[in-house]
């Protein structure tokens, strides 16, 4: 199943790169001069996909109706589920994952380590609170995160990870979220 | 296997790519993609992107392993742009690990990741036209 869905994501970035290729990404015949001036593009924020389910398709039934097909087919379903004895277990079956995110990092670590996992998730709360992450958080979450073993250690540094994905965290200018590439940890 | 399958088929475009015109050098854009979820992507050449103009950019896919046991091999990408937007994930998958410890300076990078900075896919490109990073 992994496999799969990974093949099929790697079909959707050859998409992309077949995209890239078309829009003139990757450029051709380019120049060493012309290299050095082809940098990063900056924040290509994309907002996630607002395509509707039921767009409309040539020949297709009226969408609306389609619509209305299934509201009362979820509907009929969701009756169903409350009337069975026991109550809505698909409903419970239904609801989304537990964030991963959400198990105590902190547990993972040993306990005579533990506050240092604590240390290291107290400083990166307060950044998130300050909304950024400057050159004493670093130096403070990475002084606690290496006295860590590498599963707590990873599970408190994907945290950090998410809040800059999120960008609930900006990384003051000239800092690294744990360290300068290249040089190690 | 897929991913072996996945993995050849863009050897084979961008071999084919380069075949249509003899010595054609290409410089793929560093393209970082964040989305409102904290999901997204990134495709870069580690050369490229070395040689671009800016001195903030980066890009990196780092493999730790340790004996002592399982879940004790991990691996993450950062990706930074020249506007400072940051991107990055982190996986134990085997297999997304093996492709990210293969990764040259020559090489072509794509990589997603999830809501929770996992990464979901990373891909290696290897072209003729792709230029080696250079001091």
């Amino acid at each position: 199943m992994i496999a799969a869905r990974t093949a099929l994501a790697a079909m959707a970035g050859l998409v992309v790169v077949g995209l890239g290729y078309a829009a003139g990404r990757w450029s051709a015949p380019a120049t060493a001069a012309a290299a050095a001036a082809e940098g990063p593009r900056g924040d290509h924020r994309t907002p996630a996909s607002t395509a509707p389910l039921l767009a409309p398709q040539p020949g297709a039934q009226d969408p609306e109706m389609l619509r209305r097909i299934v509201r009362e087919e979820v509907r009929s379903a969701l009756r169903e589920d409350l009337a069975r004895p026991g109550g809505p277990e698909r409903a419970v079956d239904a609801a989304p994952p537990a964030d991963p995110l959400a198990e105590a990092a902190t547990a993972l670590a040993r306990p005579e380590a533990r506050p240092h996992a604590e240390e290291a998730l107290a400083t990166l709360d307060a950044a998130v609170a300050r909304h950024r992450w400057g050159e004493a958080d670093r130096q403070r979450f990475t002084a606690a995160v290496s006295l860590l073993e590498p599963r707590a250690r990873v599970e408190i540094e994907r945290r950090l990870m998410v809040a800059m994905n999120r960008d609930e965290l900006v990384l003051d200018p000239g800092t690294s979220p744990f360290e300068a590439p290249g040089t190690g940890r | 296997m897929n991913r072996l399958l996945a993995a050849g088929v863009v050897v084979t475009s961008l071999v084919t790519a380069s075949t249509a015109l003899a010595g054609q050098k290409g410089v793929p854009q560093f393209i970082l993609t964040r989305n409102t979820d904290g999901s997204g992507s990134v495709q870069g050449q580690m050369a490229s992107v070395r040689s671009s103009a800016d001195t903030a950019g980066y890009l990196s896919a780092t493999v730790y392993n340790y004996q002592s046991g399982d879940g004790d091999r991990y691996g993450y990408v950062q990706v930074r742009d020249a506007g400072g937007a940051y991107g990055g994930c982190y996986t134990y998958d085997a297999a997304l690990l093996d492709v990210m410890a293969r990764v040259q300076g020559d090489e072509f990078l794509y990589v997603q990741w999830d809501t929770y900075a996992r990464c979901t896919m990373v891909m290696v490109g290897h072209g003729s036209q792709l230029a080696p990073k250079t001091p």
